[in-house]
């Protein structure tokens, strides 16, 4: 420690030491036990000169303030993590949890409602159709007209879950879900039960036209 | 540059993250704290467990610090009212006595002990005091007045030096060299047993 650093030193204390320098007196402190020390001292004399400071306990402050700061996280620009922050990480954790099993749900419901084989507008569209003609020959003439398309015939029984238990699924996990979702999957839970007589409800113009 | 601008600088620094800043503003700080809350508490050891949580309640609390205030002012308060909770818990403890009431001796060595004023604790406080005092005498007057107008009328170098009539240079390099000598009989102090406070830090 040269009398030049102690210098800067007894300037910075008083605040007269140019930022540039006193970044660089700062780094030198944290690894110069001999520095802090003075550091120390000279603060003491002004104490001491204007009737402050009881000198025996004051030893031990520095030092274990300095450790106990050293296992704090560290602060910058402004924000601070502070203990009451870590609720607000465990919200944040419960949110993404609850957006999850709500994502699932959907995702859930629209496969089913995709293998589901009597939709409002199948059940619609078959009863405006004709009847299917067999095909007695593949070898027609290229000019014959197309035959129309239809919606393929369902499957006698649903596939997938029934919905007595997709129900009991979201009410089970309803509690995770945000209001929009709850709202949606609702709804599509409802839309999957539609009585087929209110199909007829559908605009025409939805319907696909042969 | 006066002493509270270069507290929020060094403010500025902790804000950003740098933890040596705050290490220089307790350093700097922990002796005036330390007084501060002895109004309060007595006792040294659990006048320092105060000052120690005061200034890791600062630490905690420096993000949202605007510097309205001077830094030691905001630092002085939560001081006070770091040591005015501890007053408020200290008074659910129950308090216990095992000593006899009757014999006076006791009662006295009870006082001095519960404000945990060893001998070596009070004759080290002694001695820096009359260390310091008695090398301010020893100085030439113009490093004692420089350090007197700095330490005591808190005057800037900038204000020193027009006082003294010499360049801000030569204030500084005057209030080093006092407070250097004034280190060199403290540092015999401390390294003569009494108390060794640049081993604690």
């Amino acid at each position: 420690m040269t009398e030049r650093i102690k210098e800067q030193l007894s300037a910075f204390l008083d605040g007269e030491l140019p930022d540039p320098e006193s970044a660089l007196l700062l780094k030198r402190l944290e690894r110069d036990d001999d520095l802090r020390g003075a550091l120390s001292r000279y603060s003491l004399i002004g104490a001491v000169l204007r009737g402050e400071g009881d000198v025996p306990a004051a030893r031990q402050v520095a030092a274990r303030v300095s450790a106990a700061i050293a296992r704090e996280p560290t602060r910058t620009g402004g924000f601070a993590w502070l203990p009451g922050s870590e609720a607000l990480g465990r919200g944040v954790a419960g949110i993404a949890v609850a957006a999850g099993v709500a994502f699932g749900a959907v995702m859930l419901v629209q496969q089913v409602l995709s293998v589901k084989p009597e939709t409002p507008v199948a059940v619609l569209a078959r009863a405006e159709a004709p009847p299917i003609q067999p095909v007695a020959d593949d070898t027609g003439p290229l000019d014959a007209p197309a035959e129309p398309y239809v919606t393929p015939p369902a499957a006698a029984a649903p596939v997938g879950i029934a919905p007595a238990q997709l129900a009991n699924y979201l009410v089970a996990h309803y509690g995770y879900a945000s209001p929009l979702v709850r709202r949606s999957v609702g709804a599509g839970l409802i839309i999957s039960e539609i009585d087929p007589a209110l199909a007829e409800t559908v605009p025409a113009g939805d319907v696909p036209q042969p | 540059m006066r002493a509270e601008a270069g507290d929020i600088a060094l403010v500025r620094r902790v804000q950003k993250g740098d933890k040596a800043a705050f290490d220089a503003l307790v350093l700097k700080y922990q002796h005036k704290v330390l007084k501060l809350v002895q109004r309060y508490v007595r006792n040294p050891t659990e006048a320092e467990d105060i000052a120690q949580e005061a200034f890791i309640k600062a630490y905690r609390a420096l993000p949202a610090f605007r510097g309205e205030s001077a830094f030691y002012t905001w630092l002085y308060r939560i001081a006070i009212n770091t040591a005015k909770n501890a007053l408020v818990a200290n008074r659910r403890r129950p308090v216990t006595y095992d000593f006899d009431l009757q014999d006076s001796s006791q009662l006295q060595a009870h006082a001095r002990l519960a404000d945990d004023e060893t001998p070596e604790a009070l004759a080290l406080t002694d001695e820096i005091r009359r260390t310091v005092n008695e090398s301010i005498e020893a100085l030439p007057d113009d490093l004692r007045l420089a350090i007197v107008l700095r330490e005591l009328e808190g005057l800037s170098y900038e204000e020193i030096a027009k006082t003294m009539e010499c360049p801000v240079g030569t204030v500084r390099s005057r209030i080093f060299r006092a407070r250097e000598a004034i280190d060199r009989s403290l540092r015999e102090v401390f390294d003569g047993g009494l108390g060794r406070i640049g081993d604690s830090e």
